[in-house]
Order: C-alpha cells, then sequence, then structure tokens
C-alpha cells in the first residue's frame, strides 16, 4: 500500500514500490507536487533508477519539471542528461531544455528552444502553452489571455486550456468571459459537478437576482451528481437563502428557496454530525451559527 | 483605524506556512486580534490567523461561508477579524490586486471599520528582518493606499523566523490546514490546532 505523503518521517524507508506508486498516482492526479517528487527522487530514486524499467524515463521526466519548480537545478540538469542521452532529436526533451531557461529566468533562450520545436512541428500543443505560461510569469496578463484564446479555437477539448483562460478572466475581473469558459467546458461535460460548481461560484460573484437564481440552478445540479460535493452544498443553501432574503421576493418562490435553503443546511449539518469529535466541536458551532444566521436573514 | 500591528509568532508562522505550502498558488487568509487595551488603543495584536484559499481568490460564495463561519469562531473566543493577508502567484509581484481590494472592502464592511491589508512579498520571505517580507495597506474607495512606516511588527525579537525555519524543516506546512482544504475533507481542521500547539511548544 502507498505510503502517505503525509508521513514524512517515513520516507527515509520508503520502498521503491511504494515510491513508484506515490509517483503513478502524482502523474494521474497531475498535481504539482514538487518538493514531494524532489524528496522522493533524493531519499528512494537516485541509486535505483535503473531498477525502474521503460518507467524511467517518464520518472526521469517527472523529476525534471519538479526538480525545475524547486530551483534543484543540479538534480533537473542530471535528469534532462540522461534524457538527451536516451533520446537525441526529441522535442519533448527540447521541452524541457526550454523550461530550465524558464526557470532560470532566460526567457529569450526559451523563446528560441519553443521556436525551433515549432519549425520541426507545427501543431505542438505544449510548446503553445509553454509560451502562454511565459507570459504569465512575466505578468503579460492581457497577452496570455489573447494567446490562450487563440489556442482554445484550435484545441477545443483541452480542458485544462479553458479552465486556466477562465482563471486568467477572473483575475481580470472579467467574470462575464470566464464563465463563458466554463460554458464551454459544460457543453462537453454535462455530467461534470466540479463545471457546474465553477460555473454557479462564477454567477454567483457577479451578483443579481438573474445570476444568483442560475447559481442556484448549477450547484443543485452539482449536489444532484455529486453529493459529497460540500462547496456545492454551501453555495446552495447561500444562493437560495440569498433568493429568498431578496426584498422583491415573495409568494411561491420565497417558500421555494426558503426550502432549498432549509434542505441544504440539513445536508450540511449531518456532513458535519458525522465528522464530529472533540477537536472539531469548535467548528461544528461555528457551522451552526452561521446557517443559523444565514437562515434568519432570509426567512424575514 | 489602528496604527500599530503586532503579528504575534503564531500569526507570523502560520502565514509562512500558508505560503509555503502553496509556493506556486496564491494565498489568502484572515488576521485574528485581541485588541490592546493600551493607553491609546491603537495597537492591534494579531494573535491568530485562519488561511482561507490557495485557488481563485476573486470567486465569492467560499468566502462568504468561510466569514462567517470564522466571524462565529471569534466571537466565541474573543477575538476579532481585523484583516486579511494574501500572496501573489508570481514570485515578484507584491501589489495589492483588484481582488485584495474588494475582500477587503467586503471585511471592512463586516467589521465596521478599516481592515488591514497584509501583502506578503515572496522575494523577501527568506530574509533575516521578520517583517521585511510584509507590506500593510488599507483600501479606500477600491485603491489601496499603503501604510507608511514601520506599522508592522513581529513580536519575539527574532524568534518568530527561528521557530518558522524549524517548522519548515519538519515539514509541517504539509499540515496546514486552510478553508479550502477543510471544503474537501470537512474533518480537517481549519483552526490548525495542532500547529498552534506544535508553535506554542517550540516557543
Amino acid at each position: 500500500m502507498a505510503a502517505s505523503s503525509n508521513d514524512f518521517n517515513s520516507w527515509k524507508e520508503i520502498g521503491l514500490d511504494d515510491c513508484r506508486a506515490m509517483l503513478r498516482k502524482f502523474r494521474d492526479d497531475n498535481e504539482r507536487r514538487s518538493e514531494e517528487i524532489v524528496e522522493l527522487y533524493e531519499e528512494c530514486l537516485d541509486s535505483k533508477m535503473h531498477k525502474l524499467g521503460n518507467e524511467k524515463w517518464i520518472v526521469y521526466e517527472q523529476v525534471c519539471i519538479a526538480a525545475l519548480d524547486c530551483a534543484r537545478q543540479d538534480i533537473a540538469q542530471k535528469c534532462i542528461a540522461a534524457l538527451r542521452h536516451q533520446f537525441p532529436d526529441s522535442s519533448r526533451v527540447r521541452k524541457l531544455i526550454g523550461m530550465q531557461h524558464e526557470s532560470l529566468g532566460s526567457f529569450e533562450k526559451a523563446e528560441k528552444v519553443y521556436d525551433s520545436i515549432q519549425q520541426t512541428d507545427e501543431s505542438n500543443s505544449h510548446v503553445r502553452k509553454r509560451r502562454i505560461a511565459m507570459l504569465r510569469a512575466l505578468r503579460k496578463v492581457p497577452e496570455a489571455i489573447v494567446e490562450l484564446n487563440t489556442y482554445v479555437k484550435q484545441f477545443m477539448s483541452d480542458y485544462e486550456a479553458w479552465l486556466e483562460l477562465c482563471d486568467l478572466y477572473i483575475s481580470e475581473n472579467d467574470y462575464t468571459k470566464a464563465a463563458y469558459c466554463i460554458e464551454e467546458l459544460l457543453l462537453s461535460n454535462p455530467h461534470n459537478h466540479l463545471y457546474h460548481q465553477r460555473y454557479a461560484d462564477i454567477r454567483y460573484t457577479q451578483g443579481g437576482m438573474e445570476n444568483i437564481e442560475l447559481a442556484r440552478a448549477h450547484y443543485a445540479q452539482a449536489v444532484a451528481l455529486n453529493s459529497n460535493n460540500v462547496r456545492a452544498m454551501y453555495g446552495l443553501f447561500l444562493s437560495a437563502s440569498n433568493v429568498a432574503s431578496a426584498p422583491k421576493c415573495a409568494g411561491q418562490k420565497k417558500k421555494d428557496n426558503i426550502k432549498y435553503a432549509m434542505w441544504a443546511a440539513n445536508q450540511i449539518h449531518e456532513r458535519y454530525q458525522k465528522m464530529m469529535n472533540k477537536d472539531n466541536d469548535k467548528q461544528m458551532k461555528a457551522v451552526e451559527e452561521m446557517l443559523e444566521s444565514l437562515q434568519l436573514a432570509s426567512v424575514n | 483605524m489602528a496604527e500599530h500591528f503586532v503579528l504575534n509568532r503564531q500569526s507570523y508562522c502560520k502565514i509562512l506556512l500558508h505560503v509555503f505550502k502553496y509556493p506556486h498558488l496564491s494565498v489568502n487568509g484572515l488576521l485574528l486580534v485581541q485588541r490592546q487595551k493600551g493607553k491609546d488603543g491603537k495597537t492591534f495584536h494579531i494573535v491568530d490567523t485562519v488561511p482561507l484559499f490557495h485557488s481563485t481568490l476573486g470567486l465569492t460564495p467560499m468566502l462568504e461561508i468561510a466569514l462567517s463561519q470564522v466571524d462565529a469562531y471569534c466571537r466565541s473566543r474573543n477575538l476579532a477579524i481585523a484583516g486579511y493577508y494574501q500572496a501573489n502567484e508570481n514570485y515578484k509581484d507584491h501589489s495589492p490586486n483588484l481582488i485584495a481590494c474588494r475582500i477587503i472592502e467586503k471585511i471592512s464592511e463586516n467589521i465596521g471599520s478599516d481592515a488591514l491589508l497584509l501583502m506578503v512579498e515572496n522575494d523577501k520571505l527568506a530574509s533575516n528582518v521578520e517583517n521585511a517580507c510584509f507590506t500593510a495597506y488599507t483600501v479606500q474607495d477600491g485603491k489601496a493606499k499603503k501604510v507608511e512606516g514601520e506599522k508592522v511588527q513581529v513580536q519575539g525579537n527574532g524568534t518568530a523566523g527561528q521557530i518558522a525555519s524549524a517548522l519548515l524543516c519538519a515539514k509541517e506546512h504539509w499540515q496546514l490546514v486552510d478553508f479550502d482544504s477543510h471544503l474537501d475533507d470537512i474533518s480537517l481542521d481549519w483552526t490548525n490546532a495542532h500547529i498552534s500547539v506544535k508553535i506554542s511548544n517550540a516557543v
């Protein structure tokens, strides 16, 4: 069984199999756990790379990127050297060299590497994404948005790119365009509870009765798709309470929204009760107070 | 508006742990005080922080939930929310952005007075001078204004930095829970009582 990444002290004794399993998990979940990956490499893998068989090349790539993230140029250089030796003409390896330049702040050198990769392979999406990442690193957010827009027109199914574009728009306070990005994702992924929840978050942030009602609908959908999505449950409670407490809201609409809010509040309360122990009773009280105060506001 | 802020060791350490746990993301959190009942009543002692989020900071629903719960928590402990810290994603960027200004205005509305905005300067975190990595601002009419002079101090004559270093070496930052992590797993404690214990033991 793979060791938990929280058990730091056990990493000194971590076995090769556990180590490989953890790295695999990080790759599969696309998690940026660079510090941990570098630790695993140093504690376990460094002397044992030859035991990994063909997996070692993808591990070298993973460790290289983690090392660049942690400014461990020594480890990154070792990985790049090994990969270059095995794959001398690979554009994937050259991309890592470009990233190495980026990590050293040599953005012009990185640009040259990416140019040369794109000359031999016009459709290389990775290089285009690195260019956009460089624009972000240089704090050129409007330029990054323009480039990313061009990118998603060509690579419409790249969900990561849409999410990144959404984040960029949010950072520029352009919530309408951020919502549009998630709408694109929802078109092709209508059963993804996280997208519904994210869409609802954006609409709620925009404010105004229409947006909050839309938010409530999407929070409800997220909860229907995954009842463990606590954010969506809280969001449903918040948006329904908001609608119910609006001055123009009356009659059946008000009653319905109070009902939704109460249902969500009960669900939240139940979940916290299941988790309750002497350590988090103060959180339980905080949750209860919050639910009460927001509910009172909606009833009045 | 208070004229001086003193961060106790616990607050200082928790801010650093939060920033170090997510070095590639923007992070933010709330500053909690017990008001100094001194001669002038103008010094705020920041005695604790609640780390809030490490992903998209600009969305309000979870922020509202968090503010509400932290508020309830504060009332039960005779504390108050007095401010907010933010560390930007970009290493060299420590200017208060639109998001920080909006959040401060929301907090100021909730607490009925000007909240303190503490921006963390990422490139000064390794400095030996503990308060070098903090810049204080107030926000008026949506614009952030730097607070002049040495308004933010860190308690402890250098010991806070030592404790923070020790915690980081022991990888305690991996154990830090912010409100985002709590929403992912509600069994996790956003008051970080486990970390507070380690900090008081180290003092």
